[in-house]
């Protein structure tokens, strides 16, 4: 009865060691034995499937992540050629592609970030340094060598870490450009006052634009006003004309009478009650006053 | 201590445990049949302590009488009626916990009434661990079983039932939970029958111990009936006892086994572990069947390595070696995904205004004229190649939204503000989508970039104003020019209004002249003909009318003839009363004097006279 248990618990340790001799290695990953902490390179394995080792305790299988990983580097400011600040957030893609070399050096992906972030950061900032602020951000696109400067950090970080990190970076992207506080906000301050130079500008050129229209129209009045004063001064003219010739061809007949007709007619317009009149008792009115005859 | 003491010890403590979970579990999930059955478990508590101290108190009443086998015979016999004892403590504990009871019932009736109860928590979880509790049950009821019959004890016997009962309630209890998983709600019902059985179990504790009580006053001594939860199972053994047999037949019928019906039960039980793992084979292999719904792809690894690369599986039924030979990676392809970039969402429905701040942060971008814009975009993106999707990269959204990020700090750099704001957004958008196409299949991060769309880009909160100002500025101006053209159109019909009544003035004159000029001829040419006719008495007449008329009523003055060599002397009336109140009054008005206002009482020259003239018409004048 004991030897059977004892032959039962045996059995079971056989079959637990055999399935720790088996691993999978998956797609996405590298896997990596190593015997008592020591990495054997003949195990180094890339194809994905089932594989064999010796049992636990004695091989242990490390795995590393094939695929691309993604690390962002906090906002950093830095000085361009032209010796004006600006602050970057850059990303970097990397994988690992000696899995050999990235475990002797790094060993997890959180160290290889914090090491990334170093490297990252100082290679842009190096290379930060032949670029003006025009070639990060203008009107002119052809000026702009953004590209161009993540290909450099690109290639300066890939230098840096080409032999002894095991891992190779993808892509470095910029993905943040922005200003110092204070440089944005006197930035603020000049939208501000670009804005409200062109509000003036339009509200100057309504104005011309009103007056314009008003003056036209003021000259538009006095025009007709004139015109018409024209017109009646004529018509006027012709009437007056008209009657003068009108009278003229009347008095024309008698003109003696008319004479007689327009000196009393004149007279008595001329005498109103202010005249006084001043009489010699010779005249003719007085005639008899003097107690001459009639004549 | 007895065996059956330390057995009862041994429930009381399990109950304990077990009471204490139920409490704790019915916390966590809010059920309410749970917390029932939790006050169910402490009545149980107490009932078995009333157990152990009934087999105490036999044990000693039993050693002063007599030992042997029939100690044991007649202390159980005692055993059950002696927790009713009268006036004993036991009894006025069985009544208290009757009143205890009871009051639980009816709490728990009022919480299966209540309207609002909350939703079930971890159903699963908590069904797993009422098993655990429904096993420590049954364990239980076998011991108490066991020592129970072995020792003939009923006390034991009667609390093995009750752990059964708690056994029961607990395999009830995790009916409920499933059920509640699967979304059918019993919790209020299970809980309500429960409550009902515990009211039931009160009322029998009271009147047994009110009966006991009044037997024990009475001088008898009282014999209680069955425990009442023993009814319940006997009543429920013999169904299930019944229908376990009509069920046995029926099968034996069915296989027309030509065995008796006694060796056919124990064929069948005997093959029972062969079923069972036949059973647990299938399972295990029908675990690798997978449906994909439509719009899912899926890639089958075997040991890791993916089987379909370009070709994933597509919607139907699939199957798959069962795990730790095949798994299945699925995700829905043709769901199309979206990502926000430049901003941190508060909350969807809020109203977007240029002035207020609408997300929780923004990040301004940079444009070419060193200005800031904030800028909301999304991205519409779905999975173009799962096996790229899966296997390029740890977490291709991340790296979708740095490129994002990327894209829109690049094409934004080189942007005029204002032109971004207005016309060449939809340019922006597509140049964007194009270029960051661009990137996932150079990087082969097998993302189809669907749609790139600004949801709203505006210039930081700060400065947003003075934009908005300038808007408004174009709007005086459009104002300006408006009033100009209201104050033309007043204007110009005015003037042409006034201009046309000016020539009618004139016309109308010139017309009045004429007429008024013809009407006068003729009248000239009439009295000139009647002229004519008398000419020289006419002539007389109208000059002496006319003087008349012109002359009356005016100062006149009359100089007297002039002689020659004499210088001219003036006579006139004074007529007026001023003046002689003035001078030294005269005392004749019809004889001439000379009068002078100055000390001249003679006009001299024609000058003097005049100025004399002058002088009394200013008189009139103040008059």
């Amino acid at each position: 009865m004991k030897q059977k248990n004892l032959f039962w618990i045996i059995l079971i340790c056989v079959i637990v060691m055999l399935i720790t001799c088996l691993y999978q290695i998956h797609e996405a990953e590298y896997a990596l034995v190593t015997q008592f902490g020591r990495p054997i390179i003949k195990k180094l394995t890339f194809d994905p499937g089932l594989h064999y080792k010796l049992p636990w305790p004695f091989q242990v299988v490390q795995r590393f992540d094939k695929r691309i990983q993604i690390y962002q580097t906090p906002l950093i400011e830095y000085l361009t050629g032209d010796k004006k600040n600006i602050v970057l957030q850059a990303f970097v893609c990397w994988k690992i592609v000696d899995p050999l070399e990235f475990f002797r050096a790094i060993r997890s992906i959180d160290s290889a970030t914090q090491k990334l972030d170093d490297i990252i950061c100082s290679s842009i900032g190096a290379s930060l340094g032949d670029y003006k602020m025009s070639n990060l951000v203008s009107t002119n696109a052809e000026e702009i060598t953004v590209s161009k400067m993540e290909e450099i950090i690109c290639t300066r970080a890939t230098n840096k870490i080409k032999q002894s990190y095991g891992i190779s970076i993808v892509k470095i992207g910029i993905s943040r450009i922005a200003l110092p506080e204070d440089n944005a906000k006197s930035v603020y301050r000049r939208m501000i006052a670009e804005r409200s130079s062109i509000a003036n500008e339009y509200r100057a050129l309504g104005k011309e634009e009103a007056d314009k229209i008003k003056s036209q129209a003021d000259r538009e009045k006095s025009d007709l006003l004139a015109e018409a004063y024209k017109q009646a001064q004529i018509i006027k003219g012709e009437g007056e004309a008209e009657s003068a010739r009108i009278y003229a061809s009347a008095y024309e007949e008698a003109p003696e009478f008319f004479k007689l007709l327009r000196i009393l007619e004149a007279y008595k317009k001329i005498l109103d009650s202010k005249t006084t009149l001043v009489l010699s008792s010779d005249s003719e009115l007085l005639h008899y006053l003097n107690g001459k005859e009639l004549k | 201590m007895t065996k059956q003491e330390k057995v009862s010890i041994i429930a009381i403590l399990i109950n304990l445990f077990l009471t204490v979970n139920k409490f704790i579990l019915a916390s966590y999930t809010n059920s309410i049949a749970l917390l029932a059955e939790a006050y169910h478990s402490f009545a149980d508590i107490l009932s078995s302590f009333l157990v152990f101290a009934a087999l105490v108190r036999d044990r000693r009443t039993n050693s002063s009488l007599e030992s042997g086998s029939e100690r044991q015979k007649s202390g159980t016999q005692n055993s059950k009626s002696r927790i009713f004892t009268p006036g004993g403590w036991e009894n006025k504990v069985a009544l208290s916990i009757g009143v205890f009871l009871f009051i639980v019932a009816i709490g728990i009736i009022g919480k299966v009434r209540a309207t609002i109860t909350p939703n079930i928590l971890h159903p699963l979880t908590a069904a797993i661990f009422i098993g655990f509790m429904a096993l420590c049950s049954y364990i239980l009821y076998r011991f108490e079983l066991q020592v129970g019959t072995s020792t003939k004890s009923p006390a034991l016997t009667a609390d093995a039932h009750h752990a059964k009962t708690d056994m029961l309630a607990s395999i009830f209890i995790i009916c409920v939970f499933i059920a509640e998983k699967y979304g059918i709600r019993i919790d209020r019902p299970a809980g309500l029958l429960i409550g009902i059985y515990i009211l039931i179990n009160a009322g029998y504790v009271l009147t047994q111990g009110i009966r006991a009580y009044i037997s024990a006053k009475k001088g008898k001594i009282y014999t209680g009936g069955m425990v009442y939860e023993e009814v319940i199972i006997n009543y429920l053994s013999h169904v299930f006892h019944g229908v376990n047999e009509i069920l046995w037949k029926y099968l034996w019928n069915l296989c027309g086994s030509k065995n008796t019906l006694n060796v056919f039960k124990q064929n069948v039980v005997k093959g029972i572990p062969r079923i069972l793992i036949i059973l647990i084979i299938l399972i295990y292999l029908s675990s690798g069947f997978f449906i994909l719904r439509s719009g899912e792809h899926a890639i089958v690894e075997r040991f890791g390595e993916p089987m379909q690369m370009d070709d994933p599986l597509t919607a139907g039924l699939h199957y798959h070696y069962p795990w730790p030979i095949e798994r299945v990676k699925k995700l829905n392809v043709d769901n199309i995904r979206r990502l926000s970039i430049g901003y941190i969402p508060k909350y969807a429905g809020d109203l977007i205004l240029w002035t207020n701040a609408h997300y929780v942060q923004e990040f301004p971008i940079l444009t070419g004229e060193n200005s800031f814009l904030d800028i909301a975009m999304h991205i519409h993106y779905r999975i173009k190649n799962l096996y790229q999707f899966l296997y390029t990269s740890t977490d291709p959204d991340k790296i979708l939204e740095q490129f994002g990020y990327l894209i829109l700090t690049r094409d934004f750099g080189s942007g005029i503000t204002f032109s971004i704001l207005t016309d060449s957004r939809d340019d922006l958008e597509e140049l964007m989508k194009r270029s960051l196409q661009d990137l996932m299949n150079t990087h082969q991060l097998g993302i189809e970039i669907i749609e790139i769309a600004f949801r709203d880009i505006h210039p930081p909160t700060d400065v947003a104003s003075s934009f908005e100002d300038v808007v408004s500025a174009q709007e005086d101006y459009e104002t300006f020019i408006e009033e100009a053209h209201g104050y033309k159109k007043d204007l110009i019909p005015r003037a042409r209004g006034s201009s046309f009544r000016n020539i009618k003035v004139a016309e109308s004159y010139t017309a009045l002249l004429v007429e008024q000029s013809k009407g006068q001829a003729e009248s000239f040419s009439m009295i000139h003909k009647a002229f004519a006719e008398t000419k020289e008495i006419s002539r007389y007449r109208m000059i002496l009318e006319s003087l008349e008329e012109s002359l009356s009523g005016i100062t006149k003055y009359v100089l007297l003839p002039q002689k020659k060599g004499a210088s001219t002397d003036m006579y006139f009336y004074l007529e007026s009363e001023g003046w002689k109140e003035q001078n030294q009054p005269e005392p004749s008005s019809s004889f001439p004097t000379t009068s002078s206002p100055k000390d001249m009482s003679t006009i001299r020259s024609e000058e003097d006279m005049l100025d004399i003239i002058e002088q009394m018409q200013k008189l009139r004048e103040k008059e």
